[in-house]
């Protein structure tokens, strides 16, 4: 028998889990990873870039 | 003083999560198992495109805002190619004004989670997106309307209706 409780949005739409956000992040910064020594926005100076450290 | 802009790098590393969990709320990943990967490609491109445009973005912008705006965008674009009948920017032209205010408890339900899941499944993609922008990701309205591309008075409008269209549902007229 399904009881009722209190469902939040949150609960509602759900969360991913930390396998898919690993791999997710994984994929993320293999590309990153290939794509940052083509354009290093934080090594170059320029007048809206972030500016370096 | 300006703020500057994060290192790009910075901003992967922080809003990464975020941004796949948001892309994988609208793709509805808790009904749909095939969810967990398009979000990761989505999440992919929202990085590249802000990738690409970072140094042309201002010092002191909302990069938060703007990552969801270019995630919102991925996601819509996606819609179109599967020939999603309502994507993310073709509903409620004009949607009712709500009322002053709109407490936290009106999205907190007492229906079965199958319930509240199936309902929110059944909203249009732009009203289930600015719900788990509001309640999820707990952006401001301000912020909503950026990622959505519409005025602040309408992102309180598409929250609101996304809750009168959930509590419908659901028969639920609780006020809690």
């Amino acid at each position: 028998m399904k009881t009722n409780r209190v469902i939040t949005l949150q609960d509602a739409l759900g969360s991913p889990s930390n396998a898919a956000l690993h791999e997710s992040r994984r994929v993320v910064d293999g590309w990153f990873e290939q794509a940052a020594p083509l354009i290093r926005w934080d090594r170059v100076e320029t007048p809206i870039g972030p500016g370096g450290d | 003083m300006t703020a500057s802009l994060p290192r790009f790098e910075t901003l992967l590393e922080e809003r990464h999560d975020e941004i796949y969990a948001y892309l994988w709320r609208l793709l509805d990943g808790a009904s749909r198992a095939d969810a967990a990967v398009e979000a990761q490609d989505l999440t992919q491109e929202t990085f590249m495109r802000a990738y690409r445009a970072y140094a042309r973005l201002t010092a002191g912008s909302n990069t938060r805002a703007w990552l969801y705006k270019i995630a919102t965008n991925c996601a819509t674009s996606l819609f179109r190619r599967k020939g999603q009948a309502k994507p993310l920017d073709d509903e409620i032209d004009d949607p009712p004004a709500p009322p002053d205010g709109l407490p936290e408890s009106q999205a907190i339900f007492n229906q079965s989670l199958d319930a509240v899941r199936n309902a929110a499944s059944a909203l249009p993609p732009r009203q289930r997106a600015a719900l788990a922008l509001r309640y999820v990701q707990e952006l401001g309205y301000d912020e909503i309307a950026a990622a959505l591309g519409c005025s602040e008075d309408s992102a309180r409008a598409h929250v609101y209706q996304a809750l009168k269209r959930l509590r419908m549902t659901l028969g639920d007229n609780d006020e809690n």
